[in-house]
């Protein structure tokens, strides 16, 4: 009894369940399908997905946190201070601008889409641009420069740069010295670190080389807050 | 001129062939298309897009020339003479049975008086094809293949012979011809709703184990591409795959053929008064209808494993084809 039920229910199930199932697919014969004809018809991506980096390079204030951030280390940056000769303008909030960004090169082929850059830039100008078609014959193709400066500018204002660096750097010893004289401070350290840095990194921003060492020459961890980004420098620059 | 007169009958012939053949080629261009788009369909896709601009329909012909340029490849360790044997005699396997197909009422190869025995015996020639496909290659998958190909052969005949059986006794004939003339005025007359609901039964059964025959999901057992790599075709490559493909299609035109011949009408209008469209394009029309719900099928189901098919031939359709036998036998002697 309990097989011959069994025998024609599993009958009716088969029967029922074939119907059901083709009753679903003959819907889905009907239905748009989901397919883009691609190179013809796009996709508009979510604003956030991780295409293709773009600098938005006028909004950029050179202020190196990208280059820090990526884990590949393939954002090389370099800068100089911006004087009132090179009529920099304002930044888009208003402010004028402090640095030149001289070089804003991305090796795309190396990088891995993890998107700290765009999420640390503090003025938004790092952003995905929304298309992924980045592809090319050769691997220099995928390297990407942003900064408009030709070299020969490049190198004028990094020379520029350096002996203004330098007199800074005369101008803080003398400080310093007279401060030693004038007190009893153990000076020499941190003038000669400003000193050192001119030397070495000619196109290191302004920042921390110059301004702290005059403001608060007793110090030693001074030299802390410039020794990072120089780091950076120094790895971009091998 | 008199000098042809004797070898009228052969030329006749010979002209039909080629026919035949040119007509099942372009069928299976033609159906390798259609179970793509269905296949894409099915699954929210488009199927082939590109070549010859509207929806892909030159991608057949690509594919086909793609198939006869390319290296034919005979495995060191085969046995040669049967590897290159077995392609042929699939495909004779397959195109034997258009002899019987009656396109129209005097559009047919040869109206045999054992039409459909014969179409029963022929299609079983392909399963001799594939053992010896499957045997030549001398490749495991290959001979599970040629294995189950030939279980399942035993399997699914019976009841195929069976539920052929019933129309068979309704016309009280085998001629092909005659069966479908008895089908004629509108489609209350075809054998399918002749005998409700033994007929409908049988055709249903008919259908299903047909599937089995020409090894298309869900009894896609012997070429169970995810079990067994291509089941028996395995080695083949090039021209010779092109005759295996060639002749499943073939085998699919065949089988659902056999089922509109003799279960909805053959070359006959639903209503009568549509007869004035010509008979080939009825018998055509649900043939490939048929052939749509095979694909249909296909996508929709999930290949049985072997012991499934086992069950489901010999314990299912093979009492109620019996069932149905006996019981429209006796609705011929009653109202005989
Ligand atoms: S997204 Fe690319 S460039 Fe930006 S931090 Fe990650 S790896 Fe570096
Ligand atoms: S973090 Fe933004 S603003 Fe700073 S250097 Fe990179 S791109 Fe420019």
């Amino acid at each position: 009894m309990n097989a011959t039920y069994k025998y024609f229910r599993d009958i009716y199930l088969g029967v029922t369940t074939v119907s059901l199932g083709m009753w679903i697919t003959f819907r889905h014969f009907f239905m748009p399908t989901i397919t883009v004809q691609y190179p013809r018809e796009k996709l508009i991506y979510p604003p956030r997905a991780r295409t293709e980096l773009r600098n938005a390079i006028e909004s950029c204030n050179g202020c190196l946190q990208c280059a820090r951030a990526c884990p590949v280390e393939i954002i090389h940056i370099e800068t100089a201070k911006a004087q009132d000769e090179d009529n920099a303008g304002n930044m888009p909030d208003g402010k004028p601008r402090k640095l030149l960004v001289l070089t804003f090169d991305v090796e795309m082929s190396k990088c891995v889409h993890c998107g700290l850059c765009v999420e640390v830039c503090p003025t938004e100008s790092m952003h995905w641009n929304n298309e992924h078609e980045h592809v090319t014959f050769t691997r220099e193709e995928l390297m990407r420069h942003w900064a408009t400066y030709p070299p020969e500018e490049v190198r004028r204002l990094q020379e520029r740069d350096e002996i203004l660096k330098a007199e800074k750097a005369k101008q803080a010893a003398e400080a310093a010295a007279k401060k030693a004289a004038a007190g009893d401070q153990p000076a020499p350290k941190p003038v000669s670190k400003p000193a050192a840095d001119g030397a070495e990194k000619p196109a290191q921003p302004s920042a921390a080389a110059a301004t702290p060492a005059i403001e608060k020459p007793a110090k030693p961890e001074s030299g802390d807050g410039t020794d990072s980004p120089q780091k950076e420098n120094g790895k971009e620059k091998a | 001129m008199i000098a042809l007169e004797p070898y009228l009958d052969l030329i006749i012939s010979v002209v039909y062939v080629v026919g035949i053949v040119l007509f099942l080629s372009l069928f299976a261009l033609f159906a390798t298309w259609l179970e793509r788009k269905v296949a894409g369909h099915i699954q929210d896709r488009l199927g082939p897009m590109e070549t010859g601009g509207w929806h892909g329909w030159l991608q057949p012909i690509a594919d086909a020339i793609k198939l006869l340029i390319k290296e034919d490849i005979i495995p060191a360790a085969a046995d040669k003479k049967l590897f290159k044997l077995a392609p042929y005699l699939v495909f004779i396997g397959s195109l034997a049975g258009f002899a019987v197909l009656p396109f129209a009422a005097n559009l047919i190869g040869s109206d045999l008086n054992i039409g459909v025995y014969y179409v029963i015996a022929v299609t079983s020639l392909v399963v001799i094809g594939i053992l010896m496909a499957g045997w030549a290659s001398n490749n495991k998958w290959s001979m599970y293949g040629a294995m189950r190909s030939a279980a399942q052969m035993i399997s699914y005949e019976i009841p195929v012979a069976l539920s052929l059986l019933i129309p068979v006794m309704m016309a009280g004939t085998m001629s092909m011809v005659e069966i479908v003339d008895n089908q004629a005025g509108g489609f209350w007359n075809w054998y399918v709703f002749r005998t409700m609901p033994f007929s409908l039964i049988a055709f249903v059964i008919y259908f299903w184990a047909s599937l089995a025959e020409v090894n298309r999901a869900p009894f896609d057992l012997p070429e169970a591409e995810s079990e067994l790599v291509a089941g028996y075709f395995t080695e083949y490559s090039g021209i010779r795959w092109a005759m295996f493909f060639l002749a499943e299609y073939g085998d699919m035109f065949v089988v659902s053929a056999i089922a509109a011949t003799v279960f909805l009408g053959g070359w006959y209008a639903p209503f009568p008064f549509l007869d004035i469209i010509p008979g080939p394009i009825w018998f055509i029309g649900k043939t490939a209808f048929l052939v749509f719900v095979q694909m249909w099928l296909r996508w929709t189901l999930p290949r049985l494993r072997v012991d499934q098919l086992m069950y489901v031939c010999w314990k299912i359709f093979l009492p109620f084809s019996f069932a149905n036998l006996l019981l429209v036998g006796l609705w011929v002697v009653l109202k005989g």
